[in-house]
Formats: C-alpha cells, structure tokens, sequence
C-alpha cells in the first residue's frame, strides 16, 4: 500500500469547502470516494499504481490529473480554479450562473431597486435596509454581503421599472451574499438573474451536488456532513435544514429520526423544518404518524414561506396528498382545502427552476407574475442597485443616506436609526433645528409619521424642495386633487403637498375629515395644540 | 391488445414497461376532429410515435437486468396501428394513446409492477405536455379537448399520478417525460385544473429508488425533427446503450443515480452544435438502482482540439493502446475537431505533424470514459 497525501488548494473564499473526489484506477472502476476540504491535506492509502482524480466541483466542472504512486509516500497538490473576481469566486464554485458575455450589463438596465422583508408575527413587513447603501459601480454584476438578523424569516423583493418584482428567500444564516446579474437566459432582454447564497461553505456545497442531480457526489459530501451535525453541539439553522432535505433525498430513516429529535424543537420558526418533518413521518403508513404529519405541514403554513424551492414543492405535495386523501373518503378537510389554495397561488408565482425560494409579486402576500415600475409604498428601505431614471429619487437617496450619517446628533432615540420612533424623538430634536428638519423631513417621506405630526413637520423644514419630494413620492387619484387643491389653499400654502399627500394618497379613510380639520384650524391655533 | 411483450415467471422480480407515444391529436390543429375552441396553438405530431417505437425496440432488444429481467412491455401510440417486433418480425396491433387506453394498459402496467418489491418499474411518454403550475406536468392523450366541458379529463395529472406511485411495490421506479413543459397564456387564466391522475396518491410516501427525467426543464421545449426519433429520447436510448453506464465490479451498469446525469451532459454537449435549440433536461435521481447491465463496453465518443486551432490542418492522430494504435481519429472540418468512438480505457493520443510545422513531443493521456471525452492538446509552432 501506499500513502497519498492530497491537498486541493483554492483562495480564502472557498477555503474548507468540501469537495467530491473519485479516484479511478487504470481499469477506470472507481477504488475511492471521498470529500476532501480545500486547503486541508487529505490522507488517502491506495495500492502502487496509476490513478485518475476526478475533482468534481459544485458547480460541474471538474477537474482530471493522472497521479503514478510509486513509492511508499506520495504528495500532490492540485490547484482547484482561478476566478479574475475574488468577489464572484464562491458563486463560480457553487455554480451560481451569471452571465459575462452578454452585450448587456447590469448598469445598462436603470432603477433596479430592493428593498428587504421580514416576518414577524405571522405578518410580513419592509424592514430598513441593515447597512450604509451606496449605489456600485460595478457594470457587468452587482455583489453584496447582507448582514441578517437571527432566527427570522427575510425575503429579499428586488424589481425595477422594467423588472418583474420579485422575492427572494434569505438562506437562515446570519450573512449571506447575493449577485444581481443580466438574466443568463433572456439576454437581450432586460431582465436580471439573482442568486443568493450564504457564506456556510458546507451546507451551500452540498446545496449544489443536490440541485445538480450529482446525488453520488451528494451523498459522500453529505455522510460526512451529517455526521457532523448529528454529534457536534452547536448547530446552525441553515446546515440543519439543508442536512435535513438531503436525508430526506436519500430516504434515511435512521438519521432522519435522529435529525427529528434533535433539532424539531430548537428551531421552531423555519417552515423547512416543519415540511421536513412531515415528510418523515409520511413514510410510514401509520394513522398517529399521518396525523402528526398534517400538522405539520400546517404548522409550516403559520410559520411563513419555505426558504428553499424544494420545501415548497414538498409543502404544496403534501398538502395535495391530504386533500386527496379526504376526497377518497368523501370528506372535506377545511383546513387542508384553505392552505392549499393558498399555497397553489404561490404555486403558479414560483420560479420552480431556483434552489432557493423565489416567487413573484407587490408584497409577499400579494402575489402578481407581472407587476414592474416603482413602489410606491414601503419606501422606507428601498435602495437602488442601478441608478434611478426618475430625477426625484436620488434625492430621496441622499436625505436617507443623510440620515443614517447623522443618527447620533438627535440623542438616544434618534440613534437607533429607527424611522417609527421619529415622532417621539421630535420633542427631544426641536432643541437642534438642523435634526429635527431632518427628522421631520425624514418622517414624512418614510410615511411614518402619524398625520398630526405633518403640518409641524412642514413647517420645521421649510425647504420647499424637499417636503415637496416628499408629498409627490405619492400620486394623488385625479379625483381627489380639486378637493385637495381647494382644501389646501385654505392653509398655508406650504402645506398643501404634506398635507395633499397624507389625505388622498394613502386612501385613507378619513381624508375628508383631516380636510376639513385641517381647512378650519389656523396654523397658529395648531402649533399652539 | 397493447401489451406487446409479457414473460413473467411467479415469485420472481422484473422489469415491466409502459410506454405512449402520442403524434395524433384530433383534436387539435390540423387533426381530424371537432377542434377544439382555444387549442392554444398545440397542433399534430410526428416524432412521438416514432420516438416511442424506438424506445420499445430497445428495450426489447436490449434490456438485460439480470436481477430483475423484462416482463412485460404495454405500448400505446397515436396513430394506432401496428407494431414490428425488432428480433423476429413478428406483429401487434397497437391501440390508440386515448385515455380510456391508457387507464387500462396504465392498471395492468401497475398490478405486474405491484408484484413484487424488487421489481423495476419503467414509464415512458412521448407527446404534448403543458404545466398550468410550473413543474406540475400535464400530459395530453390523443383524445385532448374531445369534450369541451371535461377539458382535462383526458389529461394525465402527472404529478399525482407520481406521487400515487409510492403506493406501488416496485423498489426501482424511472419515469421519463419527453414533452414541452409551456404555459401557455391560456392556461393562466384558468383557476384549477383537474386532470387525470392514473392512480390516486395516499399519505404513504415510502419510496425507493426513482428517477424522474424529464426532456427539458420547465417551462421550456422540447425538440424534434418531423418524423424523426427526438432529440431526448435519442440520447436517453443511446445513454441506456451504454452512455449513461458507470464501471462496477467489471460490469457497465446503468443507474438511476447515472443515467440521468449523463443524458443531461449529452444534451448539453449537442446544445453547442451550431443551429440547435437549447435543451437541458432536468432529472431527480437518487440512489442506485440498478437499470440495465450492458452486455458490453459502451461505445464512447471521442472529440480532440489542438490548440492552437489552425494546427489541425497539418495533423494527424493516432490513439495507442500499450504501444499498440488501435484508432485514428478523424479531423471534423467543420468543427475543426478530432473525432473517434471508442471502447472506454486509457489510451495514449499521439499528434503528428508530417510537414513539420507544429510538434507535440510528448503524448497526451486519454482516460475515455461515458457519456464522453473531450481533449484539447497543445502543440508548438516550429519556426
């Protein structure tokens, strides 16, 4: 026998990432199998000989050398790729597609926006975007590290004016990275490809030997991966769910029943977990076990949106089992019949052909294939990965980029950066003109400030510019102007796009009575209140 | 009658095989029936039948699963007529690719595939499919949009019908869907479809070995010549030949892990030819059930590139095997690459350069392998 001692090397942005390797000997049968991390030596015994290494990334490329063991001790380093953008290199690896040869380039396609979601409490709401946003330079691909909360569902919505609006699942992990490029498919077309991937180099590698249908490759990867996370004692969301439906594929039992008692209950917010579940007990025809499996697909149900496609798909099978299976028996299961038809609108908005989950519409649960342009609502977070076309948003840009810079001027409150908090940071910003305008101005274009706060907001800023921006960011339904106008006239014309705005273009229910308050009261009697 | 092929010893395991190939519909554009309202621009076929008789030929020819060898083979086609046994001539009449045929060749199909848990279970269909979900295929019999107030009932739900399968013994399971998986605009508009699941799925979801391969990905096309095998069929045929095996314990086995695998790279590899529709299948395979051993070693394509290009002009190859030549490759003009079918082994590709205007002094290890082997060999330019 004889000692081969195999180190594949690779930059810092793949290191440790395992890697499937099959050893073929002259005869071409296959003599070993074996997951090797990048840039850890691997110790391999094999009879002396020549023999074929077949490195097959993530991404389906692999890589060949001829190795002769001749002697007792034998060492061979293999450089594994070369990417020019260290930036793309682990979504090269993972097989993340974009597209370099195509005449268009993402900074070709204007206003490109996102803007993030998060669910809490059974709703889904826009969440300021976590970091200081600076439109890229970058002309060909755009990149970014997101930086996510713990243990809650995100969705990523990015749309454009000539973009579909769509969601994109956040993997469960507490970094991940996304790449916007010029759709691979439709490149004349402007339509853009997203990929999100996390920075957990196991799982994600994994990830790619399941969707690449290389299940031999999966399963040598995925064994060792599995050990690990069955018998190391910290765990983290993302490797247990991937983990997860990987035993699920292989249909082993005994894992998975070992995957279930540990982790069910430890994660009790991912729907991926509960449909995982499910499926488990649905392979055996037992009454208790299909009980059980019912709920939970329920219970995936109340939990939000499966992060990853597969779950989705299993979601909407098991659902249609259940339904079925009370058809056979002339019942109606309710419950059943209500999910499923919601899961079946989700069905036909879901980008079926992405790992993880993407669908498209105005809000995550306001599901449309076809909705592009501009929101107009839920501004708050929205930041631009191409510029914007409309010369009013880069103002809009600015004041919040402002803002976050100046969070610490307006004291305690204020320096949480969070916009619903503004009303009450007022009372502290007055004493500073300069924030309180800020503020003020901020507060209105984020539409957080409740409505008796907008006339003093107005009022604090008297850039006409600016609280003008603010007021038109909305549009007014034409039937509603002329009573707008006449209304506004009665105050101070400064007001009146403030004002205008927070009357009719949020539809509110009340419009007609805030014109009349608003009409009768004189400024100095309000600011006196 | 459609069973075409039925050799089943008792107790023991097989293979049984159900394949339709629909080209015929009535109903449709251009056929000979009442047409339907809206037949969203679905219009007559021909490579199906043809597709679907060449997959039966196969296997009847060439299937060997020593653990679980053919038992049984029902074969529908549209147009119904006559099918030509390929070993001795020997003829059967076919029926029709209608619903009411399918359910019933469908129910045999199953019983013999419910028989024992060893046993391999092989679905073919070749014809128009449509997804109204993305990946929930809807694959049209020959009567489609017979009755317009049914429209679907003459639809297999695929999807259901799949899932209804984890009620069947059969360990190995291989389902191949050679069809357009489109949505039409139609389609969207309309609320729920119910089409025909061949047998209703239940809670139990205990599954063995499967492969579901699919001709293209969703809400793509798939490709065929007027009165020629299709582009996928043709690949999964020549996969089972021999491409899509792997080398165990000296035997070329073809694996629902393998097979899948390697008619997408085959599909793929053809996708680069010049004016050839792109189609990348999509396969969801686990494990190893075993398909089919070859009798022999497969027949593997060979394609060489010098580098640099114009090099191939003053070349000529040869393939060593231990000092031996055992082929020489031939210049494809318009590709500008060698090309060769060999047995799988390890060969030494030898360049020649008879004028003297380039050399490689080194021979370049070939490890030839399925579904195939692409070189490229760098030469130098002699000044």
């Amino acid at each position: 026998m004889s000692k081969l001692f195999l180190t594949l090397t690779g930059t810092n942005t793949i290191s440790h990432a395992p890697v499937y390797v099959e050893i073929l000997d002259t005869d071409l049968e296959t003599v070993a199998e074996l997951a090797i991390l990048i840039n850890n030596k691997q110790k391999i015994q094999l009879e002396l000989g020549k023999y074929l290494i077949k490195i097959n990334l993530p991404s389906g490329k692999v890589i060949k050398k001829v190795l002769v063991l001749e002697g007792q001790l034998n060492e061979a380093v293999l450089p594994l790729m070369s990417s020019t953008n260290q930036r793309l290199e682990w979504h090269e690896f993972i097989g993340n597609t974009y597209n370099w040869n195509t005449e268009q380039e993402i900074s070709q396609i204007p206003s490109i926006w996102q803007r993030l979601w998060s669910y809490d409490k059974k709703n889904w709401k826009v969440e300021r975007w976590p970091t200081k946003w600076k439109l890229t330079q970058n002309k060909i691909a755009i990149s970014f590290s997101l930086e996510l909360p713990p243990n809650q569902l995100q969705l990523l919505q990015i749309g454009g004016a000539e973009i579909h609006w769509r969601f994109i699942a956040l993997p469960p992990e507490s970094n991940c990275e996304v790449l916007v490029s010029p759709s691979v498919n439709k490149p004349d077309f402007n339509d853009i490809n997203v990929a999100v991937t996390s920075n957990n180099r196991e799982a994600e590698t994994l990830l790619s030997y399941l969707i690449s249908g290389n299940i031999r490759a999966a399963k040598v990867v995925g064994d060792w991966f599995v050990e690990k996370l069955l018998f190391e004692k910290s765990f983290n969301a993302l490797g247990v769910t991937i983990g997860g439906y990987f035993l699920l594929k292989l249909g082993d039992d005994e894992r998975l029943a070992k995957w279930i008692n540990k982790f069910v209950n430890l994660i009790q917010w991912l729907p991926d977990i509960s449909i995982i579940h499910s499926w488990f007990l649905l392979r055996e025809d037992d009454v208790a076990r299909v009980k059980l499996a019912r709920s939970c697909l329920l219970e995936a149900m109340k939990q939000g949106i499966p992060v990853y496609t597969e779950g989705m798909r299993l979601l909407f099978d098991g659902l249609l089992l259940f339904n079925q299976d009370a058809l056979a028996r002339h019942e109606q299961d309710v419950e059943i019949e209500q999910a499923l038809e919601l899961i079946r609108n989700y069905a036909t908005v879901t980008d079926w052909s992405k790992p993880i989950m993407t669908f498209y519409g105005t809000a995550p649960e306001s599901l449309s294939l076809r909705n592009t342009g501009i929101p107009e609502k839920d501004t708050i977070g929205l930041v631009w990965l191409t510029p914007p076309t409309d010369d009013k948003w880069p103002l809009v840009q600015e004041i919040f980029s402002q803002t976050v810079e100046s969070r610490n001027l307006s004291g305690a409150i204020l320096s949480n950066a969070n916009l619903i908090k503004l009303p009450e940071a007022l009372a502290s910003a007055r004493k500073n003109q300069g924030v309180s305008n800020l503020a003020y101005t901020l507060s209105t274009l984020a539409e957080e400030l409740p409505p008796d706060l907008l006339l003093p907001a107005v009022s604090a800023f008297r850039k006409n510019r600016v609280y003008t921006l603010g007021a038109f960011t909305k549009k007014l339904p034409p039937d509603s102007l002329s009573e707008a106008l006449s209304a506004a006239r009665k105050i101070k014309t400064e007001h009146y796009h403030a004002f205008a705005r927070n009357a009719f273009t949020e539809k509110r229910s009340d419009s007609h009575a805030l014109i009349d308050k608003l009409s009768k009261m004189s400024n100095k009697s309000y600011f006196a209140a | 009658m459609t069973t075409i092929f039925e050799k089943i010893e008792k107790d023991k395991a097989h293979t049984h095989v159900f394949i339709i190939g629909v080209g015929k519909y009535p109903h449709l554009l251009n056929g000979e029936g009442t047409k339907l309202d809206n037949p969203m621009g679905l219009r007559q076929l021909t490579s199906p039948p043809i597709s679907a008789k060449a997959f039966a030929d196969w296997i009847l020819k060439n299937l060997y699963n020593p653990d679980a060898p053919l038992g049984s083979i029902e074969l529908l086609l549209s147009p119904a007529g006559e099918y030509v046994q390929p070993q001795d001539g020997e003829q059967f009449p076919v029926e029709g690719a209608t619903m009411e045929n399918i359910k019933t060749a469908f129910d045999r199909w199953y019983n013999r595939c419910n028989f024992h848990k060893n046993n391999v279970a092989i679905f073919y269909f070749c014809g128009h499919g449509l997804e109204k979900i993305v990946g929930y295929p809807l694959l049209l019999a020959e009567d489609f949009g017979k009755n317009q107030l049914r429209l679907w009932e003459n639809a297999i739900d695929f999807n259901s019908t799949y899932l209804g399968m984890a009620r069947c013994q059969a360990k190995t399971q291989c389902y191949f869907i050679d069809a357009c998986r489109q949505t039409p605009s139609e389609l969207q508009e309309i609320q729920e479809i119910r089409a025909t699941a061949l047998v209703h799925p239940s809670t139990s979801q205990k599954w063995g070995e499967v492969l579901k391969l699919f001709a293209t990905h969703t809400s793509q096309k798939a490709y065929g010549l007027n009165d020629q095998i299709t582009r996928f069929t043709d690949a999964l045929i020549n996969c089972l030949n021999g491409l899509g095996s792997e080398k165990q314990k000296k035997q070329w086995l073809v694996t629902t892990g393998k097979l899948g695998l390697n008619v997408t790279k085959i599909l793929e590899k053809s996708n680069k030819e010049p004016n050839t529709p792109q189609q990348k299948p999509e396969f969801n395979g686990t494990g190893i059930g075993i398909i089919h051993v070859c009798s022999k070693p497969p027949s593997v394509p060979v394609d060489i590139a010098l580098n640099p290009i114009e090099a191939s002009n003053f070349a000529k190859l040869s393939l060593f095997q231990t000092g031996t030549c055992v082929s020489e490759p031939q210049l494809d003009l318009s590709s500008q690459k060698w090309k060769d079918i060999v047995l799988p082994n390890v060969y030494s590709c030898r360049t020649y350069f008879p004028l003297s205007k380039y050399c490689n002094p080194e021979d370049t290890e070939m490890w030839v392998q399925p579904p195939y082997t692409e070189e490229e060999i760098e030469v130098i330019k002699l000044v």
